[in-house]
């Protein structure tokens, strides 16, 4: 979202040519490149290299060799399963948490009101960092099995342990997701909500659009952008989350985070010590395919930003 | 004509139109019900924790969390390992984004792209690659703590960078660097008299994120078995319900009370001045609008 | 729908000979009666009445806060009126609702959909009214070459100047074939040589499509210069309605004189015989004149060219200021008692003309208007 914003701009034909002044002298770029070195080194250190030892590992067999064992094993029976569960939670929690997140957004964009933007926007920074096991606690004393909604909700004659629901499965753990996941989508969607121009609705339906149109063809358009960044980044969080995960189903539903955890934790059959490697692999995997994807839809969407 | 253009502009700042209607009853609903959904686990936390025998308010579960020394020791090392991560945090990137703006202006979308490298890799296969890669260096690295201070920098990264960066940004680094080289100061008396309380708020709003993201990080600490507050926290709620409740309603109080604490702290002083091209720091959801702009500059960074 | 919809394929199908997107036809009627409009407290319409006939492009001038864009977007559709109709070709529109009104609107300014091209946004009123393809982007096409942006089709609006941008929105406003073609301010927010360049375009394409126009804007010059009549508002009502001359040199009060080209207030007394003294002068009371007994004291409002000012070390006035446009000079003057006057003088004579010179002024020609003094003077 680095485009020149065009107020009163000029016409721009896309130039790559923006270097700065040390660009042109390799000697001094290299000197200046230095002093990056030590974030440049630290970043190798503690993340690269962890993360090129899960992937190397994910294809070596226990004495060292090159195998597909531990990638064959890792895509079947109970993991397999586990990477559905993961896809389906994730997809889930990410598409309802981006949806309701940019309707909240909507409707406070609509009010005027200051202090209202301010509780919200205050609130969501502050919801979107609580996540993990204080947020799990919490729902369980709310929804789970004697939580104190459940109890509530019992007493009315509705307990809703005995109509499917169970804040241990798949659409329970969806629930506590977009807890962290809306307040986050809130703060992407609500400056791009905001600065939709009111002209633009205006001009829409002058040329002859109805409401729905005017959203359809300019609205909805106008913050796919917005909207695909955010999404593909709830995906991925909600992929990657495993505290809120470990408590909840303390293993009742197979999620791939939780099955790389008790591996580590030692529930290794023999034979099979890479086999986390293989996971994590394919979790990075998952990631780098979803960031892709996005990219290819962001680049039709975001045309215009150009 | 200029006095009437000028008057127009006022008029119009002063009563916005908003840009599309939003009937009043549907946008109340939806405010409502957000409120309701993110208030009934809080409020119901805390009467699950503090409700004793036939519904009276109780504080016996506190006594039981006052009484629990491991939980206590798992606050002192998640506090120890805060205090690391902001230090290590703050003198690796300051000098960094300084260095970029200053002498590099054509690295930054590198650097951005590079902060956002932490989100590609989750923290529970971070730990696998850590066990597998650092395991035949001495006790040291992997036998404490410190390990989880030198990997939550990294993970804090996405978010801490553009805290960092946006102040960095913000101000005039070019004029300010040679205005006070001019006047004879080193590079050690320019960055700590000049640059660092020009820097404040965004140093704040950084060293809060990593204390945030330390106070809650769970996956690694337990991975690793270390016992921090998070993985403590843990234990109880596997014998202990109502304690584990009552010390997560304690948690993400005092979090929350450090997050606006910090917020409004970082929010005073020199860096008023500048508040407009910061509205990182301008707010008290100054964390989330950094988590905000990892994912904005996500969803540029990577296409 | 709206009858536009009918009226469109009429020229969609025939290429037109030359860029010039449909044959000239005569534009529809519009009335506006006795509207009323108020937010809140702000009285926006006080009861203003309006016809422009049809081809014909009503300027409306007025300062800010004056009616003039509420009036518009009651047009429009955009804004609801408390009270009175408003009538396009003999029917009344007013309980429908803007998609269904078929008129074309450029705003002040970044009314372009960001996310489509120039041409794109050109077509975009055709694409709901469900035109083929190609059809749609040939006319879109047409249109981008009658505002003289066909190389721009491919542009998005952030890579277009600001002149640009109002090109485009012309061009879609006018690509679904209004009955009416409404603009709100839209050269404000462009620098002064794009402005009247523009302007003159706007007029240039009004013409030859024939197309009713209302015109709203806070620039005189602009008024004056682009309308068939021009329309003072002041306070939510039409203060006077009439052809720029008409406005310049008939005003129908003091606002108007004084919101219209630049005058000079001078104190004067009644004198016997529909005379009034001025300067040292018995000059006739213009015709506009309410009556007033002889020896009241009152304003008379004068134009700069009706003023002379020659250099006399015996003169009353002392120059202040003074500001060469070409033949002309203008010329700004004090007065005993403070009262300031401006005069337009030939180029020669301005030489000797200096700010601090004393000067003798008189009034040459007819004035405006004679009011009563204004109370706040300054």
């Amino acid at each position: 979202m680095d485009t020149t914003p065009s107020a009163g701009g000029r016409a721009l034909p896309s130039s790559g040519l923006a270097p700065g002044r040390a660009a042109r002298h390799p000697g001094r770029l290299l000197r200046h490149a230095l002093g990056v070195g030590p974030f440049l080194c630290y970043l190798t250190l503690f993340l690269i290299v962890p993360s090129a030892a899960v992937v190397t590992s994910a294809f070596q067999s226990p004495s060292g060799g090159f195998t597909w064992a531990n990638i064959r094993a890792s895509l079947s029976g109970v993991y397999l399963q586990a990477y559905g569960g993961s896809l389906e939670l994730s997809a889930i929690a990410a598409l309802a948490s981006a949806v309701l997140g940019t309707i909240i957004a909507v409707a406070l964009a609509s009010s005027d009101r200051p202090l209202l933007h301010r509780l919200v926007t205050t609130g969501c920074g502050v919801m979107a960092n609580t996540g993990g096991l204080p947020l799990a606690f919490a729902f369980i004393a709310s929804i789970g099995n004697f939580g104190i909604v459940t109890e509530m909700l019992s007493a009315l004659g509705f307990n809703p342990y005995d109509h499917g629901f169970s804040l241990y499965s798949l659409a329970g753990l969806a629930i506590v997701y977009c807890y962290f996941l809306i307040p986050l989508m809130v703060l992407v969607m609500l400056p791009a909500v905001q600065a939709l121009r009111q002209e633009w609705f205006e001009a829409a339906a002058m040329l002859g659009a109805r409401r729905r149109q005017c959203w359809q063809l300019v609205g909805i358009p106008v913050l796919a952008p917005a909207f695909l960044a955010a999404l593909m980044v709830l995906f991925t969080d909600a992929f990657a989350a495993y505290a809120t995960a470990d408590v909840l189903t303390q293993g009742s539903i197979g999620l791939v985070p939780i099955e790389i955890g008790s591996l580590i934790q030692g529930n290794v059959l023999a034979g099979q010590q890479n086999l986390g490697d293989a996971l994590g692999f394919g979790m990075i995997l998952v990631v780098v395919v979803v960031g892709v994807a996005y990219a290819v839809l962001q680049r039709r969407a975001a045309r215009w930003q150009r | 004509m200029a006095a009437l253009a000028g008057a127009r502009r006022r008029q119009r700042a002063a009563a916005p139109r908003t840009a599309f209607r939003v009937g009043r009853t549907t946008r109340w609903v939806v405010l409502v019900l957000t409120g309701l959904y993110f208030l009934v686990p809080i409020v119901a936390s805390g009467r699950y924790a503090f409700e004793g025998n036939g519904g009276a308010f109780s504080l016996a579960s506190l006594g039981l969390v006052a009484r629990d020394t491991a939980l206590w020791d798992g606050v002192v090392t998640s506090l120890e390992i805060s205090a690391g991560t902001a230090l290590i945090t703050l003198l690796l990137l300051v000098p960094t984004s300084i260095w970029i703006n200053l002498r590099l202006p054509s690295w930054r979308r590198t650097m951005e792209n590079l902060t956002l490298l932490p989100l590609v890799v989750p923290a529970v296969v971070l730990v696998l690659g850590i066990l597998t890669s650092f395991r035949n260096l001495p006790g040291l690295l992997l036998g404490t703590p410190v390990i989880l201070a030198l990997e939550y920098v990294v993970l804090a990264l996405p978010y801490t960078y553009r805290a960092i960066d946006s102040g960095v940004r913000a101000i005039d680094l070019h004029t300010l660097v040679e205005a006070s080289r001019s006047l004879g100061a080193g590079w050690v008396q320019c960055f700590r008299l000049v640059l660092l309380p020009n820097l404040r708020g965004s140093i704040f709003a950084a060293a809060f994120l990593s204390v945030g993201f330390c106070l809650g990080e769970f996956a690694i600490a337990n991975l690793l078995t270390f016992n921090t507050f998070p993985t403590r926290l843990y234990e109880v709620g596997t014998e202990y319900a109502t304690e584990a409740v009552t010390v997560s309603v304690l948690g993400l109080v005092v979090t929350w009370a450090v997050l606006l604490g910090i917020s409004a702290l970082g929010g005073r002083g020199p860096r008023r001045r500048g508040a407009a091209g910061l509205p990182l720091l301008s707010d008290p959801a100054a964390s989330g609008e950094a988590r905000a702009a990892a994912v904005a500059d996500a969803g540029t960074g990577s296409s | 729908m709206s009858d536009g919809a009918a009226v469109l394929p009429l020229t969609l199908g025939v290429a037109p000979p030359r860029p010039l997107p449909a044959a000239p036809r005569r534009g529809v009627r519009v009335e506006v009666v006795g509207c009323h409009r108020r937010f809140g407290r702000v009285v926006a319409l006080d009861g203003v009445s309006l016809t422009i006939e049809p081809g014909e492009l009503i300027a409306l001038l007025g300062p800010s806060g004056c009616g003039k864009t509420t009036l518009l977007r009651a047009l429009a559709g955009l804004e609801e009126l408390d009270q009175g109709a408003v009538r396009i070709g003999g029917s009344d529109i007013s309980r429908q609702s803007p998609h269904q009104r078929n008129l074309g609107m450029v705003f002040q300014a970044y009314s372009l959909f960001p996310h489509l091209t120039a041409i794109s946004n050109v077509a975009f009123g055709l694409r709901l009214r469900r035109v083929e393809r190609t059809a749609r982007r040939r006319r879109a096409a047409e249109l981008l070459e009658l505002v003289g942006l066909a190389a721009q089709a491919d542009r998005f609006p952030h890579q277009m100047s600001g002149g640009q941008q109002q090109r485009v929105a012309l061009a879609r406003a006018l690509a679904v074939e209004p009955r009416v073609l409404l603009l709100d301010e839209p050269l404000s927010a462009l620098d002064a040589k794009v402005r009247s360049q523009l302007r003159d375009e706007i007029r240039r394409i009004q013409l030859e499509l024939g197309i009713t126009t209302l015109y709203v804007t806070h620039d005189q010059d602009e008024a004056l210069s682009i309308a068939d009549r021009v329309g003072v508002m002041n306070a939510g009502r039409l203060q006077q309605l009439d052809v720029p001359m008409a406005v310049y040199d008939h005003p129908v009060n003091a606002f108007v004189a004084e919101f219209v080209g630049s005058v000079s207030r001078l104190p004067a007394t009644v004198g016997p015989a529909a005379t009034v003294e001025v300067l040292g002068r018995r000059i006739p009371l213009p015709a506009s004149t309410p009556a007033h007994p002889e020896g009241t004291p009152v304003d008379v409002l004068v134009r700069p060219e009706a003023l002379r000012a020659r250099p006399d070390p015996g003169g009353l006035g002392m120059v202040t200021g003074r500001s060469f446009r070409g033949a002309v000079s203008r010329i700004d003057v004090v007065l005993p008692g403070g009262v300031r006057a401006a005069a337009t003088v030939a180029g020669a004579e301005a030489i000797a003309l200096g700010p601090g010179v004393a000067v003798a002024v008189e009034v040459v020609g007819a004035p405006l208007f004679v009011t009563d003094p204004r109370r706040d003077a300054g």
